[in-house]
């Protein structure tokens, strides 16, 4: 082993490798070996994929784009090129950055509309500055010339990628409605232009990159919003949020499907100038925190938790305060205090106690703003440079005023390109078991299901992992509520996912997550011989009621009786309660 | 007898693989169940598998979804918002007064845009979830109301036509029409089964008139009563005119091969007026209409769905072909074609007094869309009417059989309830008819229903500005070139072609027995009122007493003949 590492690591690194090792304890040794090995399952380090990449791409309203694009991918997979068939409509603006040839099949709608699947990623392209000098491409537009405008969108497509510095391998061909003869000759021309497979990967053998930073809770990453989709209808109150964060290529970000990503927030600005007013001070003042010296607003706004009241925060309070009360109540019972830490906000606490306190002894009584733990929503082998969380905006009473949740609503309220600091929280019991075929029974309430569509992303590319899977969800309203819908759909037709059954309870208030597994009593037992893996992911009291239902329904069938016993001590069951 | 042999390479003579995908999807689709029954207790989607949505058009059936949010549910990751329209059969479109009554009341319990009266004289609810499909479907069964073969490769609702100084025949003709449709309508007991969850044993050979390959398109039947032609039979597959003396319904003369539907894209596509081929007994239209639609599924082309419908069998067989076709499967010759004369293709407005002294009245819905208020009204009127409703071709609402002695009573309560300017509608409102388009219709590419009432204000002001504010103009808005509101027969007519933009057709007669020509293409809604202007001022100037603008358009020869198809039906002059 050390022989082997000679070769690869420089004897300087390797040094100072050796000290730090020597100061790690034993738990602290485990744990790296364990993360090495994780590392090498390849399933958990992010590096941006540098292989180059190319596809033909088509936009289509009627099909006939379709068809040239899928004639092409034959053709160049006959001729054993390397190719990819991608629909347009799936494109986002960023993945033109991820190719390095697309090949463009184009029609046009009406008078020089973009084909409707195509509506929303083409207006992003059209009104882009990004640089696509990596790129090449072609473009063959396909039209009808009764009207004005004619292949109107291919040509847009084509005279805006070259304005953004990308290379025209071919200029854009214009076909009319009997387009056949253009789109062999066309499809002949590109199919050359193809790099073979061969050269492609020989071509791409450029050397990994050296020492990566290593990210975790001391060292979070502050990273770019990609994308903040509202998921569920604009009625919703409690909005569910599905957000995409942006790797980068350069450190290492270790999160598997089942992991954790904690999120630095931060206070609203308005909770930030309510404290400032009580405590009678402007948010200039220099405090000193262990990451340095910073103004007294962004010590507030970015490590203070400026709800939840500490009881030594509350014993100083009463001290500085002078109230009798309030010291009344720090020399009674534990009880009483805890009480009331729980009950009041500070802001409460300082709206009914006035009194002064200097800046560094405020953030010094402060509790720290606590990270937020999220499920990582994604495989990172599926998308390789990005991060997924779903969040629930949470919105609760309390003293007869609405509250909302910090983090959540933080999250909820950034904008594309915004920042924000993460790290990644391993989650080991919620891992994807050791066994790559036994089936899986995912049981998700609400947001509950983020890890689950890490888990099937990643089965999904996976080729050894052959797990059945049967996915049980809840949620409000079918129409409105249905989380990810369009994506489990797609990943029953492929076969990913074996099954999908749902409640929602707003539609039918009858139906409840467990009369799944009775309406399918006989199934899920099938399943559970089978040696199937149960995991469960949600609010907790949901999902704990369902668990002892469950229970109790396989205790009174004596065919199975002792499999819940066996499946615990196992390890078959895996619980992620919120 | 000699003939030429007859080309039959694209018809079901063919291997079934060689034909085209819809035609092998209904020949495997085991009588049109296909896999509907399973889909429909899938509850992860509100929608069907592509395969089922194209079968259930043959229970009369269309999936379809919210084009208004498709762009937002996409970006929400969620699949388009499905729903589904339901397109009911009411052959002869008369309906009494509790069958509409349920109708209000399902409407407002399954559909999310009321109630809407179509071009075919039925009801179509927009925006049924699937999951409530069976049981609008049983309710609809226990007023004997069902929906096979409303849309589908099959004989679609069969339509029939009014003549107010007629009341038997009009009766009699009503009856034939639903003989007739009886007759037409696919066996199959899918229907049954799907529907109303009954488990029935079916024959080995559950189609006898149809097959497995179903027809090769759409198949219309509508009878007419001169001289009225509001159900526009000159657009029909088959349409049968009636010919009348004072008392007697004599027998019909027979058209064929109509249809208006046409591809922008493709030359040898085109709108088509049937042609006229002679005069039968009157007892024996169910048969012939079966007999000639016999014909169109036995030679129809499969290969090519464009060309399927009727009226290209005919231009492909040639007409003499296809009469030596018919002589042999009908057994004799027809007679020759009787006069008659049309009138005109629109509603009667206003109160008619029949014969038999009873009193009829018809209510102008624009659109044929009965929802929100004016459904209320309606149901408010409904509660206590003694005659029956009728519904008419141009999306309107009849109330027939009003006994003399309680017709001010009638007119009265209309008036209380806020009715009476449906009585006396806006003169051009009420020759203006218009598709249902977007958001919920596939294959629009422009609004219509929605952009009727601002393009009605906009050319009744034109039309008031230049002096022809009294005379009617049959107006027709489509969203595209399909013909669903029949734009080709009109005498102005636009067909959508993409947002905002039209085609404008001129010159279809008043009586709906000329078809309109393409005038100019591409034009938005500024270029479309300009291009109006100096044709309607010249219409002023120079027209003859009575005649009508289409006609107008047509003497002076203010627009070239130049339907890909020329007709060889001749006009009658009056």
């Amino acid at each position: 082993m050390q022989n082997a590492s000679k070769n690869l690591i420089d004897d300087e690194i390797l040094i100072g490798l050796v000290q730090q090792l020597e100061q790690l304890s034993v738990d602290q040794t485990e744990w790296l070996i364990n993360f090495l090995k994780q590392q090498n399952e390849s399933s958990s380090t992010i590096e941006i994929n540098n292989k180059v990449r190319s596809a033909v791409v088509y936009a289509t309203e009627t099909g006939n784009s379709k068809g040239i694009a899928e004639r092409l991918f034959d053709t160049a997979q006959y001729h054993n090129r390397s190719i990819e068939l991608i629909d347009f409509a799936e494109l986002k603006l960023r993945h033109f950055l991820k190719f390095d040839q697309l090949l463009i099949v184009c029609s046009t709608h009406g008078d020089g509309d973009p084909p409707e699947p195509i509506e929303l990623v083409y207006n992003e392209l059209m009104t882009s500055a990004i640089s696509l000098e990596k790129l090449s491409f072609a473009v063959l537009a396909l039209g009808d010339s009764t009207y004005e405008k004619f292949c109107e969108i291919g040509k847009k497509i084509d005279q805006k990628l070259f304005q953004l510095n990308a290379t025209r391998l071919l200029p854009c061909v214009e076909c009319d409605v009997d387009f056949e003869e253009e789109a062999k000759i066309w499809i002949d021309k590109v199919i050359k232009l193809i790099p073979a497979q061969t050269e492609i990967d020989s071509k791409q053998a450029k050397p990994k990159s050296s020492i990566n930073e290593l990210i975790n809770k001391n060292n979070p990453q502050t990273i770019k919003v990609l994308e903040n989709l509202r998921l569920t209808s604009e009625k919703r109150r409690n909005a569910i949020h599905h957000i995409e964060l942006a790797l980068a290529n350069n450190k290492i970000f270790n999160v598997k499907p089942g992991d954790s990503i904690g999120v630095i927030a931060r206070n609203p600005s308005v909770l930030v100038n309510t404290i400032l007013k009580l405590v009678n001070l402007t948010g200039n003042e220099s405090v000193n925190l262990k990451i340095g010296t910073l103004s007294l607003r962004e010590a507030l706004s970015d490590h203070c938790d400026l709800n939840v009241i500490s009881s030594k925060f509350l014993e100083k309070w009463a001290t500085l305060s002078k109230d009798n009360e309030l010291t009344l109540l720090i020399q009674g019972e534990r009880n009483n205090i805890r009480s009331y830490t729980k009950q009041n906000y500070l802001s409460e606490l300082l709206t009914n106690y006035p009194a002064q306190i200097e800046p560094q002894n405020f953030v010094d009584l402060l509790r720290p703003l606590q990270p937020r733990l999220y499920d990582l929503a994604n495989s990172t082998n599926y998308i390789n440079d990005e991060v997924h969380i779903l969040v629930e905006s949470y919105i609760y009473q309390h003293g007869g005023r609405e509250h909302f949740g910090i983090a959540s609503n933080y999250l909820v309220g950034l904008s594309d390109e915004d920042v924000v600091s993460i790290f990644p929280h391993p989650n080991k019991r919620f891992h994807l078991p050791i066994n790559q075929t036994v089936p899986l029974i995912l049981i998700a309430d609400g947001t509950g299901i983020a890890p689950f569509r890490a888990f099937i992303q990643e089965v999904s590319i996976n080729d050894k992992r052959q797990h059945p899977i049967w996915l049980f969800f809840q949620e409000r309203y079918f129409k409105e509520d249905f989380l990810y819908q369009a994506e489990w759909l797609k990943f029953i037709e492929t076969g990913d996912l074996t099954r999908l059954d749902t409640v929602f309870y707003k539609d039918n208030s009858e139906l409840k997550l467990f009369d799944l597994v009775k309406q399918n009593y006989s199934q899920f037992k099938g399943w559970l011989n089978s040696g199937a893996h149960i995991y469960l992911s949600g609010h907790k009291s949901e999902l704990e009621l369902f668990e002892s239902l469950l229970n109790a329904g396989i205790a009174s069938d004596p065919e199975i009786s002792s499999e819940w016993q066996i499946m615990s001590k196992n390890g078959r069951i895996h619980r992620n309660l919120y | 007898m000699k003939s030429n042999p007859i080309d039959r390479t694209c018809d079901l003579t063919q291997k079934v693989e060689t034909l085209n995908e819809n035609e092998q999807l209904k020949y495997r689709s085991d009588f049109l169940r296909g896999t509907i029954a399973t889909n429909l207790e899938n509850y992860i989607t509100g929608g069907l598998s592509v395969n089922d949505t194209l079968l259930t058009k043959f229970h009369g059936i269309y999936q379809q979804d919210n084009r208004d949010t498709r762009q937002a549910r996409i970006i929400r990751k969620l699949e388009p918002d499905y729903q589904f329209m339901v397109r009911l059969r009411i052959p002869g479109g008369v309906l009494t007064v509790d069958q509409w009554n349920e109708i209000d009341l399902l409407s407002r319990r399954y559909s999310s845009s009321g109630i809407r009266i179509t071009t075919r004289q039925t009801i179509q609810l927009h925006g049924i979830n699937k999951g409530q499909l069976k049981a609008l479907l049983k309710r609809l069964r226990l007023i004997n109301i069902d929906t096979i073969a409303a849309c589908g490769d099959d004989s679609r609702g069969v339509i029939s036509g009014t003549n107010p100084a007629k009341p038997k025949i009009e009766s009699q003709i009503l009856k034939l029409a639903k003989k007739t449709s009886e007759r037409l309508i696919p066996r199959t007991s899918a229907y049954k089964e799907i529907w109303y969850d009954e488990i029935i044993n079916h024959k080995k050979m559950e189609e006898p008139l149809y097959g497995k390959l179903y027809l090769p398109r759409k198949f219309k039947v509508g009878f007419a009563i001169p001289p009225y032609n509001d159900i526009d039979v000159f657009a029909q597959d088959i349409g049968f005119i009636a010919i009348t003396d004072e008392e007697r319904l004599l027998g019909f003369n027979v058209c064929v091969g109509g249809g208006l539907g046409q591809l922008d894209t493709r030359e040898d596509s085109y709108p088509r007026l049937a042609t006229e081929i002679g005069f039968i007994d009157h007892y024996d239209a169910p048969f012939i209409a079966e007999v000639i639609m016999g014909i169109q599924r036995d030679f129809g082309d499969r290969i090519d769905r464009h060309r399927a419908r009727f009226k290209y069998t005919i231009d492909r067989l040639g007409l003499d072909t296809f009469k030596t076709l018919l002589l042999r499967r009908f057994g004799k010759e027809l007679g020759p074609a009787r006069p008659y004369i049309f009138k005109h293709n629109s509603d009667i407005y206003g109160w008619t007094q029949t014969p038999n002294q009873k009193w009829q009245v018809t209510l102008h819905i624009q659109s044929g869309r009965v929802d929100g208020s004016l459904r209320d009204q309606l149901s408010a009127f409904f509660q206590q009417f003694s005659g029956r409703v009728r519904l008419t071709t141009n999306q309107n609402l009849q109330l027939q059989n009003i006994d003399d002695h309680e017709r001010l009573e009638v007119e009265m309560r209309l008036n209380d309830l806020g009715l009476e300017q449906n009585i006396t509608p806006n003169l051009q409102g009420a020759h203006t008819i218009s598709c249902v388009a977007l958001p919920t219709c596939g294959l629009a590419m422009a609004e219509a229903e929605r952009y009727l009432p601002r393009f009605l204000e906009l050319f009744d002001a034109l039309k008031n500005e230049v002096g022809v504010e009294s005379i009617p103009i049959n107006l027709r808005i489509t969203g595209c070139p399909n013909g669903c509101a029949r734009p080709y027969v009109g005498e102005i007519a636009l067909t959508g072609r993409a947002s905002g933009l039209y085609n404008l057709y001129l010159g279809g007669s008043h009586r709906g027995d000329r078809l309109a020509n393409l005038y100019r293409s591409n034009l938005n809604e500024k270029q479309i009122l300009e291009n109006l202007k100096p044709l309607l001022e010249h219409f002023v100037i120079d027209r003859l007493i009575d005649e009508h603008f289409g006609d107008f358009i047509f003497r002076k020869k203010l627009i070239e003949n130049n339907n890909k198809f020329k007709t060889s039906h001749t006009y009658q002059e009056q």
